[in-house]
């Protein structure tokens, strides 16, 4: 249990990091699907 | 702050409704509803012009007369004088010495705090300022000629105030930090030092052009002050809108390394608390290793970590202007650097807020206690009566001071978004770009209000 509880502590970032993370990700998405649209064009 | 021996929040939180990382996320959306309704709702740019109201001639000539400015910076030099005073004759105990909460406390947060509601109050008690004003005014009057100075190199912008801001910090925790004490005496040395450097740059490009780049504690509250609604022109006292006056603040080269230095510093603070600990040791035992002495291997770590933080911000913005950058029409990489690190301020201020608020609200009570009775902390004067009194710490609760962090946070950075809509609007008239721009400037939001929300949490968990 003890382990896990450490583990589960030095991954606690994690949880903050997601935020960041679906954001990031939604913009490069759409700024990669906006560049392929681009020179298709 | 480690110098004090209390921390930013003096218990742990009681339970709170949901676990502190759902804040995080609820701040997110917080922030990402925010961006949308500025792309529906605000299409044209509203913070470019000032729109001044100047207030009335008697008000202006009381406020800011030469008999006011005297009084002032006689204040300023009086209260710099009791501090240098308290600090190399008083006692070593930190907390009960006047000198260090005064001028890490007192006016290291307060002059931040009221200066954002109400524009630059350290500039009329700049003691440094109403020094180098008065040599100056000596010296015409002996030589009937105004003082030569040399002219100011442009490039070198606000650097010297952003370094300078760093090596405060450095001072403030660093050097005081794991059992090496900043002693009060070390500050006031410290202060003796700054002054003489202060007053010699003052007299080599004059008073007004250091206060602009160069001297930390002008370029640094006056940032703050920015964000207030009063400021002065052409001698006259002036109302203007909240915010306003920040869109013109970071024109000179090395302002974003000031906010950005503002924002890494404090950091810095909360992460070496709890965030980097781990980290922090690894490399300390590394360097303590290769036979470098205890305390220097502290302090090395410590700076490499902070310059870690420094390096960290910096990049995330530069990310999202780099990505601004993509958008069809954006202007200069250098244009949009220094053109959008004035949306860093309130995040600066947030994250002063939420690191410091606790800090301040039980140090204030210090100071206006038992520290004003007994400035030198020798227990032989009662000035005001106060000397016997302590610190109400029940006066915050943990979960309060957790509230009020994470409103601060989500807050500071809601502002900066809006400032940052605000100007992507000048560079893209087209509102459709201009939100497409900003999408960047989210990312960047949302990653500092994360961030700064898991610093607390692990700092005060």
């Amino acid at each position: 249990m003890l382990l896990y509880a450490h583990v589960g502590h030095q991954l606690i970032w994690l949880l903050y990091a997601i935020p960041v993370l679906i954001v990031s990700g939604a913009i490069v998405k759409s700024f990669i699907s906006q560049r392929r649209a681009e020179r298709q064009d | 702050m480690s110098f004090l021996p209390l921390a930013h929040a003096l218990s742990a939180r009681e339970d709170l409704p949901v676990p502190a990382w759902l804040f995080a996320w609820a701040a997110s959306i917080v922030l990402i509803v925010s961006f949308f309704a500025l792309a529906a709702g605000w299409r044209s740019p509203r913070y470019e012009e000032l729109r001044e109201r100047p207030l009335g001639e008697g008000l202006s000539r009381a406020l800011l007369g030469l008999p006011a400015q005297i009084v002032c910076g006689l204040v300023g030099v009086f209260l710099l004088g009791v501090a240098v005073y308290a600090g190399l004759e008083g006692t070593a105990a930190p907390d009960r010495n006047f000198a260090l909460t005064f001028l890490f406390v007192t006016c290291w947060l307060g002059f931040p705090f009221f200066s954002a509601i109400l524009g630059d109050l350290f500039r009329p008690f700049n003691p440094w300022r109403a020094v180098g004003r008065a040599v100056g005014a000596g010296f015409g009057l002996i030589a009937g000629q105004r003082p030569a100075h040399l002219p100011y190199p442009e490039k070198l912008g606000r650097w010297p105030a952003a370094i300078g801001l760093l090596a405060v910090v450095w001072l403030e925790v660093i050097y005081g930090s794991g059992g090496v004490i900043l002693e009060p005496e070390t500050a006031a040395i410290a202060t003796l030092f700054y002054t003489a450097y202060t007053l010699a740059m003052m007299g080599v490009f004059g008073v007004e052009k250091w206060c602009e780049r160069g001297e930390v504690f002008s370029v640094y509250f006056g940032m703050f002050g920015r964000l207030g609604i009063f400021g002065t022109r052409d001698g006259r006292l002036e109302r203007r809108r909240l915010f306003s006056a920040a869109t013109s603040w970071a024109t000179v080269p090395g302002s974003a390394a000031v906010v950005i230095a503002s924002i890494a510093t404090t950091s810095y603070d909360g992460a070496s608390e709890g965030a980097f600990q781990d980290p922090m040791e690894s490399v300390f035992e590394w360097i303590a290793d290769a036979g470098i002495g205890l305390t220097a291997s502290l302090r090395i770590t410590e700076t490499l970590f902070l310059l870690l933080c420094f390096g960290g911000v910096a990049l995330v913005y530069l990310l999202g202007v780099r990505g601004m950058r993509t958008v069809p029409g954006a202007p200069s990489l250098s244009r949009l650097r220094s053109g959008f690190a004035h949306t860093l301020i309130p995040i600066a201020l947030a994250y002063l807020v939420a690191h410091y608020f606790s800090l301040f609200v039980f140090q204030e009570q210090a100071q206006f206690t038992y520290l004003l009775s007994d400035p030198l902390g020798t227990g032989t004067t009662d000035l005001f009566g106060t000397a016997s009194s302590g610190v109400d710490y029940t006066i915050l609760s943990a979960n309060a001071i957790w509230y009020v962090q994470v409103a601060a946070l989500v807050v500071g950075h809601v502002i900066g978004l809006m400032l940052a809509h605000d100007r992507a609007l000048v560079y893209w008239p087209d509102y459709r770009k201009a939100t497409a721009s900003q999408y960047w400037m989210l990312a960047v939001m949302v990653a500092f209000t994360c961030f700064g929300l898991y610093l607390l949490s692990v700092a005060n968990g």
